[in-house]
């Protein structure tokens, strides 16, 4: 295996498993991120939260490449279904493999995926303005140059009614505390990336160089640790990181896509879903794509008023007896039962299991 | 305008006491309402030219800029100096950062404007009602079928500035030929005897040109050059996947700070690897093309091309990155027999050909928006301008046997054994009277060695202390006092 790209192929080996095919047009789907209610079904059954939307730019032959150097290997068996599982040969390889190093599973859902990047971008620049305001520096060059982060951190700063210097140590305190909260490589990874007064932060390469890493696994590290200071945050106190990260949600729909929060803010104010199909002037299923999307998304959400009480009970039963009951069984058996309800107690089962697991 | 409120807005705004070559006529020339043409070689300062007349004439300066980038650079340089009525308006800018900028349009004074931003009617309708003091052109090559970096939507300027009502303009370029600078008074609409030139030569005395013949020994003759070279460098490569592999290799082979830079690279890291370069932490950046614009550095003492550039324009403008502050620098080209054939490659992979531009024309409203092949790109440009496929198809060839030829003066020019230095001026319709010192490889075959210095840091990086406590303490300035006393 080529050393330059070992990290990247062994983590692709890892989101296989033994059981469910994964082929190669869905794991690029997943790599880059796409939305629909099958998609991020797959990324919830299989718990491929990590890989979701990491890497938009692969392209689908350079995946192919990876599968088929995996294929050559013998680490992944082609599957009648169109797909990949993985290989007694590719597990033994995995085990051996990230024995000596921690694999990467901190990201345990899908809720801060499309939130991650910006937030990061964004808390950059307002690390970068507050480090160069402590210094009394109006001079300086910003190192997020993208207008959409720059308005957004702007009009941030604008809704706070405090000086620049006295926010500056408002954060650089409450940073300091949160960090604690994260392992010591998570916070050197997130404090070595920021640039301020006369200090350049370190490019991923230059980091995962300092730390004897590869440039992917500092990628895929750098991910995950933005991951728990964006969940440290919400949990915390901590006033000024907490209205930062709120208002980087907020433009980023809570993590949903912008037709999706459209829909759960009419379901805030109490809407039904066949009174938003009209408002919103949408089909019905588009509708009830939407509350999918919510259930994978937010895994606070309640979507139990969304289904019969009936019918709950009867999705329920029909699992209990048999795990692989199909949605065309179901149908079979209740020929009114929606896919959107047969889907969502699905996904509770999934839950559920990982929960006893 | 009195000479000396010149000079001391030049002090006042920019903290420069004196004009460098051609800034003054150029001003002056603004000042005095006459059209300009202004060609001063990369890293002269021809953003003083529009920007200084902007602070001593009353109304907007309108800047039309090719790429976000460097429009964004300069928003931040003005911004920097202190100018806060200073905006972008491209396709990144948000609506309301549209709205914000339409509404206070009379007190800006610098506005960068991209191409196919203003030629929207929604934009010229709000431009009328203002006071243009200057209407610049920047990157005016782009203009030319000629020019190295052609934008189709460029050719529609000279028709926005008559709805603008003709206002002063002023067309900045780098590098262009006659035919070029003819191209671009004619398709910006200035009349020949309203118009003034103020043209400086290509030519820069301080960088030295190297063409170094390799056989199968590219990659040692590199690094042989880097090893002994004074730094800082920039080394130019066609191929992303070969920056990274040699600024590998010199890091590990040679324990130099070297990072390679292209359109793979994270953005953030992007910035962080110029201001790195910027402040000499790095010292040596591997690039493709992606790299230069709008990098202020002043003692890059050498370029290096691992590939040969398509063209001269674009050699002339990378290795102008090269001695900014006029002191000696080297620029060496390396050249192995088959490196044209990657030019070439790279030069069919960049237009469309006829069929591709037929299928666009006809099945348009098919195909994606955002399409990641440049010449689906082109071909969708072409046919959502309304330009007819024909018309198309031969501006198409036309720009191919351009770059054919302008493919081939660099292989001349490789091969050339006489002065190097006249034989790119000629491409540019100059000649040299008197040539400078250590001109070029043929002049002066052991040029090389000229600038060879023993750097006794460069050859073990500093072992960085990546204490994550120490670092952010250094951020903000915290001290282990402040820690306990501050309270949250």
């Amino acid at each position: 295996m080529n050393s330059n790209h070992e990290y990247i192929t062994y983590f692709i080996l890892s989101l296989f498993n033994k059981d469910s095919p994964l082929s190669s047009a869905q794991l690029i789907h997943i790599f880059h991120g796409r939305r629909t209610p099958s998609m991020l079904f797959k990324v919830e059954r299989e718990k491929l939260y990590t890989p979701f939307g990491l890497f938009k730019t692969l392209t689908k032959d350079k995946l192919d490449q990876y599968l088929n150097e995996l294929i050559k290997l013998k680490w992944l068996d082609i599957n009648e279904n169109n797909g990949y599982i993985l290989s007694d040969n590719g597990s033994l390889a995995l085990e051996k493999y990230f024995s000596d190093k921690d694999y990467p599973a901190k990201i345990a859902s899908l809720e801060n995926a499309t939130i991650r990047t910006p937030f990061f971008y964004q808390f950059q620049l307002v690390s970068q303005i507050f480090s160069e305001a402590i210094y009394s520096n109006k001079q300086y060059r910003p190192t997020i140059k993208d207008p959409i982060h720059q308005t957004a951190v702007k009009e941030w700063l604008a809704t706070l009614d405090e000086s620049l210097h006295n926010l500056s140590k408002c954060w650089s305190n409450e940073l300091s505390l949160v960090l604690e909260n994260l392992t010591e490589e998570e916070a050197l990874i997130l404090v070595w990336k920021l640039t301020g007064h006369e200090l350049v932060g370190k490019t991923n390469r230059q980091l995962a160089e300092s730390l004897s890493l590869d440039t992917v696994e500092l990628y895929i590290l750098l991910n995950q640790a933005i991951e728990q200071l964006i969940d440290l945050i919400e949990k915390s106190e901590y006033t000024l990181l907490k209205s930062f990260l709120h208002q980087t949600k907020k433009n980023y729909y809570y993590g949903l896509s912008r037709s999706t929060y459209l829909t759960a803010s009419y379901i805030r104010k109490g809407n039904n879903l066949a009174d938003i199909a009209l408002k919103r002037n949408l089909k019905l299923s588009t509708i009830q794509e939407h509350i999918l999307e919510i259930a994978l998304v937010k895994q606070s959400f309640n979507f139990r008023p969304f289904i019969p009480e009936k019918i709950y009970i009867q999705l329920h039963q029909s699992f209990e007896t048999n795990p692989y009951f199909s949605f065309q069984k179901a149908k079979q058996e209740n020929s009114n039962i929606q896919f959107m309800w047969y889907r969502l107690v699905e996904i509770e089962r999934i839950r559920n299991e990982s929960i006893s697991n | 305008m009195n000479l000396s409120v010149i000079e001391q807005t030049l002090n006042e705004k920019f903290g420069f006491k004196e004009f460098r070559p051609g800034q003054i006529e150029a001003i002056e020339a603004a000042l005095q309402k006459f059209d300009t043409l202004v060609m001063l070689p990369t890293g002269s300062g021809k953003s003083i030219c529009y920007q200084l007349p902007g602070y001593l004439k009353e109304g907007l300066v309108l800047i039309v800029s090719p790429l976000l980038s460097l429009m964004q650079d300069q928003v931040e340089r003005l911004k920097k100096s202190g100018e806060r009525q200073v905006a972008a308006l491209n396709s990144l800018s948000s609506s309301n950062e549209k709205k914000r900028i339409f509404n206070n349009l009379n007190k800006l004074k610098f506005l960068f404007i991209s191409p196919e931003m203003i030629q929207y009617d929604f934009v010229i309708n709000r431009l009328i009602k203002v006071k243009i003091a200057l209407f610049v052109v920047d990157e005016a090559h782009c203009i030319s079928q000629w020019g190295m970096d052609f934008r189709p939507d460029y050719l529609k300027i000279g028709e926005v500035k008559e709805k603008l009502n003709n206002p002063v303009t002023m067309a900045l370029t780098a590098t262009a030929t006659n035919r070029v600078r003819d191209e671009i008074k004619d398709s910006l609409k200035m009349d020949e005897e309203q118009t003034k030139e103020v043209i400086y030569s290509v030519n820069r005395d301080a960088i030295k040109l190297k063409v170094e013949i390799c056989e199968g020994n590219k990659k040692e003759k590199l690094k042989e050059f880097v090893r002994n070279l004074q730094k800082p460098g920039i080394i130019y490569f066609s191929s992303k996947k070969l920056a990274d592999e040699l600024a590998q290799e010199l890091r590990s082979e040679l324990g130099l700070s070297v990072e390679s830079y292209h359109s793979d690279i994270l953005t953030d890291d992007k910035i962080k690897i110029q201001q790195q370069f910027i402040e000499n932490s790095v010292q040596i950046i591997c690039a493709t093309s992606a790299f230069g614009m709008g990098i202020d550095k002043s003692d890059v003492r050498f370029i290096i091309h691992y590939h040969v550039p398509s063209n001269p324009e674009m050699y002339l403008q990378e290795i102008g990155r090269c001695s900014r502050d006029g002191k000696d620098g080297i620029a060496i080209l390396l050249f192995e027999y088959g490196d044209q054939f990657i030019q070439k490659r790279l030069q069919e992979d960049a237009l469309p050909d006829k069929s591709l531009l037929s299928y666009v024309y006809k099945n348009y409203h098919k195909i994606k928006s955002n399409q990641e092949d440049p010449r689906v790109q082109i071909a969708q440009y072409y046919q959502k301008s309304g330009i007819p496929l024909s018309i198309a198809v031969r501006q198409v060839e036309i720009r191919e046997r351009l770059k054919s030829e302008q493919l081939d003066f660099m292989m001349q020019y490789i091969k050339h054994k006489g002065c190097k230095r006249n034989f790119i001026l000629k491409y540019f319709d100059e000649v040299i009277d008197v040539k400078p010192d250590k001109c070029c490889s043929s002049c002066n075959p052991s040029l090389e060695e000229c600038f060879y210095k023993y750097e006794e840091g460069s050859i073990v990086r500093n072992k960085v202390d990546m204490n994550w406590r120490k670092r952010l303490k250094e951020l903000y300035k915290i001290d282990d006092e402040s820690i306990k006393t501050r309270k949250i």
